[in-house]
């Protein structure tokens, strides 16, 4: 990889990644980052579009930009836990911002960082929830994320979840050089809910719900039923209400609370199964 | 069946009156509602939305026929004149008055029946295959393994307050799991090693309710005298690391999801290292519980020839084709009774019905009869050539419906007509279905199909299992219902797919039909629902459900 302001690949149309966030590339830092992290990124995303070719594993991954307090994009928090009631493998990669620790703290101690092999979480749950606190700024951290997915043979669709402004025509030639579905959902950063810290979850997450939590839900899915819709798997009118009946039915709750438990398991015992207990 | 002793009657006998006094006073406000609540639940009194229930042991589901007498009696001396028969082979009497309980279940003692664990945080009723013991192709009797169990857990003092209610199904017939034991806190599989062998193999964690998974095999084989030392092993590690703060993850499958099954799998052999050899069943009583279970001094008899009485009654032919299942030894037939039928809930008997399945269980068979996990009762060794009088009999019944199997013998939970922990109504959706599906032909053509309602998700009505799966959903006070495809309890056990929105309880029907309809349009030569969804996946069936609504 060049650092030093060149066309960053070998492969010309890798060079199109670094300009899917309208006219905003990679960061000198983002570099760095990069060379850090992989020993050869290039080849990582070449050999995983080989390997995705070959691969039969169908798995998501959600890139979302860090959500702040009030912000109804914290409502795609629950993405993951919807999409594996319809028995899909996600993978969900954000920041470890405030809104998104006070929601999952609940449940489980979310700020602590785990080494966990993402495909033993993914195998025992279908979901990984990749929280990051970083230091890179917002378009920098939408890269990182989606070069993560790239990297990743098992991926077939990816879902940018971002305030970013995205260049489609650019998201159109990745998706083609990758063969991989590529959706792009634009939040409102101005779109306000309730602080995260007011959330009553038992409201929200099961059936009995007074009318301010009836609206928020009807918001909340309305929001998360653009995941289900533009993948092709239901018009925007029943994922809406398919996704509003797994806030009444307790699926979504279901579904985090066993993450939460397996994560607190393995966080309390280092991912020793040896010494593995529950809090009393 | 087992007996009990002189030491096993007393015992129940003083339990009774135990339960007298603490009714009683409960019931003169020396005791609270708190503090009686335990003590009804440890007798297997529950409080529902309109009354009491009380769930009566039917331990594997094995009952004699004055047991069946003694119920239809109490159903109508104590209770509406009917009981219920639930999906884990027990019986349930669903309005019996608070302070008849201890009478009722003093009249049950009589002939050797009670409510002890089943209900609270202990080990349950132990299920099996209902055609245990007398279906071809079984590779041994479960029973005395469930009695073994049953002599084992009852009353066990360091497994009566587990964190949560537990669960144990038995199976030995190697080409069908009747018994669901994938779906059991730990299902129980006899099989056979490369030297021929028997013993078991161990699943753990499996279950439904709000959380359903599959369990996982953490013993591929294990020697019959080992049995009780190594559930002793896997008991103590959930009792001792299960969670008892949160009642939603307290049973054992969320232990083992947490600590994986290879985790969970390593702290049992740890434990069984210490209990192996102390616990290991003797010979001895081996040799006791299979004596309990001896074959029936079944008569030589020849295989029957019934096509001159088919050529003549086509509705006996259906009924002996499909109400009837071959028995292991030659001239007998295994019968089960369907307790599905329209403006009946599922799985409920009248008085007068019990008392005739009594009857007829002394008539024709060796005084034996069954519950079934679907809700059925089933008479498990009738003599071929009585078949055809016992048909007419339960034809003019109305117990000979010829549907086992097939679409309408559904299993349903009591659902938000009785339970108060329902979401919604399933009684009404089932009845909905049974009338709209009245055509025995129809009912054939699609082929055997497993559809299960559930009123709520805590899954009483196994809906995540049915090939066809109902969930009842409560959204903004009005009911709807999800339906789900795909699921199955038998071997190659699969949870259902949600197939997408919910509908309202009218639509449930036409779209069923569509479903159907989907399957009929789609199948190859003898493929069944099943093999058909597998094979071309949820997307057909999703387009012709929601046809209408897009």
């Amino acid at each position: 990889m060049n650092l030093d302001g060149a066309e960053m690949f070998v492969t010309k149309s890798l060079n199109k990644i670094p300009e899917i966030v309208e006219q905003e590339a990679f960061s000198a830092k983002l570099k760095k980052k990069l060379t850090q992290k992989f020993v050869n990124l290039e080849a990582t995303l070449l050999r995983a579009k080989v390997l995705r070719e070959l691969s039969k594993a169908k798995v998501n991954y959600i890139v979302q930009s860090a959500i702040q307090n009030e912000q109804s994009s914290l409502a795609y928090l629950f993405a993951p836990f919807i999409l594996g009631n319809l028995n899909q493998t996600t993978i969900y990669h954000s920041q470890a911002t405030a809104p998104v620790l006070n929601l999952l703290s609940r449940y489980y101690q979310a700020e602590k960082k785990q080494h966990l092999k993402i495909d033993d979480v993914l195998e025992a749950l279908n979901i990984y929830l990749d929280l990051h606190d970083t230091d890179l700024d917002d378009v920098d951290f939408f890269y990182y994320a989606l070069l993560h997915a790239l990297c990743r043979a098992d991926i077939s669709q990816i879902f940018l979840i971002t305030h970013l402004k995205l260049d489609t025509q650019k998201i159109a030639e990745i998706e083609q050089f990758f063969k991989i579905k590529i959706h792009y959902i634009h939040t409102d950063p101005l779109d306000k809910i309730m602080d995260s810290t007011e959330l009553n979850m038992r409201k929200l997450l099961f059936k009995n719900k007074d009318q301010s939590y009836i609206e928020l839900c009807e918001k909340l899915s309305k929001l998360n039923a653009k995941l289900l819709s533009v993948s092709g798997r239901y018009s925007q009118t029943q994922a809406k209400q398919l996704v509003e009946d797994m806030f009444y039915a307790e699926h979504i709750y279901e579904k985090l609370s066993v993450y939460a438990e397996y994560m607190q398991t393995r966080l309390q015992h280092g991912g020793s199964r040896n010494q593995a207990t529950f809090l009393a | 069946m087992f007996l009990y002793t002189d030491f096993d009657q007393n015992l129940l006998n003083e339990r009774v009156a135990q339960f007298r006094d603490q009714t009683q006073r409960y019931l003169d406000g020396k005791l609270t509602e708190d503090e009686y609540r335990p003590l009804r639940l440890q007798n297997g009194l529950y409080i529902q939305r309109y009354a009491p229930m009380l769930r009566l042991a039917v331990p594997y589901g094995l009952m004699n026929s004055a047991q069946l007498r003694k119920v239809a009696e109490v159903a109508q001396k104590y209770d509406r004149g009917y009981a219920h028969i639930s999906t884990r082979q027990n019986i349930q009497l669903n309005w019996p008055k608070l302070e008849d309980v201890p009478d009722i279940l003093q009249e049950l003692a009589a002939v050797q029946m009670h409510s002890i664990q089943t209900s609270g945080n202990c080990i349950r009723n132990t299920t099996t295959d209902q055609y245990a013991g007398v279906v071809e192709g079984e590779l041994t009797d479960p029973r005395p393994t469930c009695e073994l169990i049953r002599q084992w857990s009852t009353f066990h003092p360091e497994f009566s307050f587990l964190p949560r209610k537990f669960k144990i199904a038995v199976c030995a017939h190697p080409e069908q799991d009747r018994a669901a034991t994938t779906f059991h806190d730990v299902g129980v599989y006899v099989v056979k090693n490369e030297a021929g062998v028997l013993g078991y193999q161990i699943k753990v964690g499996g279950g439904l309710g709000r959380t359903p998974l599959a369990g996982h095999v953490i013993k591929p084989f294990l020697a019959r005298e080992d049995l009780i030392a190594y559930l002793d092993a896997i008991m103590r590690v959930y009792n001792l690391h299960g969670r008892r703060d949160n009642k939603y993850k307290a049973r054992i499958k969320i232990l083992v999801k947490a600590l994986t099954p290879a985790g969970f799998a390593e702290k049992v052999e740890a434990e069984f290292a210490h209990t192996q050899n102390q616990l290991k069943v003797q010979p001895s009583v081996l040799a006791q519980m299979d004596a309990v279970f001896q074959p029936f001094a079944y008569e030589r008899l020849e295989q029957q020839d019934f096509e001159a009485l088919f050529q003549q009654y086509p509705k006996f032919k259906h009924w002996f084709n499909i109400n009837t299942h071959p028995h292991k030894v030659a001239g007998y037939r295994i019968v089960t009774i369907s307790l599905k039928r329209a403006g009946v809930a599922p799985g409920d008997m009248t008085s007068d019905e019990m008392r005739l399945i009594a009857d007829l269980a002394d008539q024709y068979t060796f005084g034996e009869l069954r519950t079934t996990h679907e809700q059925n009762i089933a008479l498990t060794d009738v003599r071929q050539k009585d078949l055809f009088e016992l048909w007419k009999v339960l034809d003019q019944a109305n117990l000979a419906r010829a549907h086992i199997g097939f679409l309408t013998d559904m299993i349903c939970c009591p659902g938000g007509d009785f339970c108060s922990l329902a979401n919604a109504k399933s009684i009404p959706v089932y009845e909905a279905i049974a009338r709209r599906f009245d055509d025995l032909d129809t009912i054939y053509n699609l082929g055997k199909v497993d559809l299960n309602i559930s009123g709520c998700m805590n899954a009483c009505g196994h809906h995540h299992v049915g090939n066809i799966g109902i969930l009842g959903v409560d959204k903004k006070g009005a009911e709807y219902y999800q339906i789900t495809l795909g699921g199955n309890s038998d071997h190659d056990a699969a949870l259902g797919d949600i197939l997408g929105p919910s509908f309202p309880a009218e639509d449930i029907p036409n779209v069923l039909e569509e479903i159907l309809n989907t399957y009929l349009d789609l199948r190859l030569a003898h493929e069944s629902f099943l093999e058909t969804y597998k094979r071309v996946s949820i997307q057909p069936f999703k387009e012709r459900a929601y046809a209408d609504i897009n």
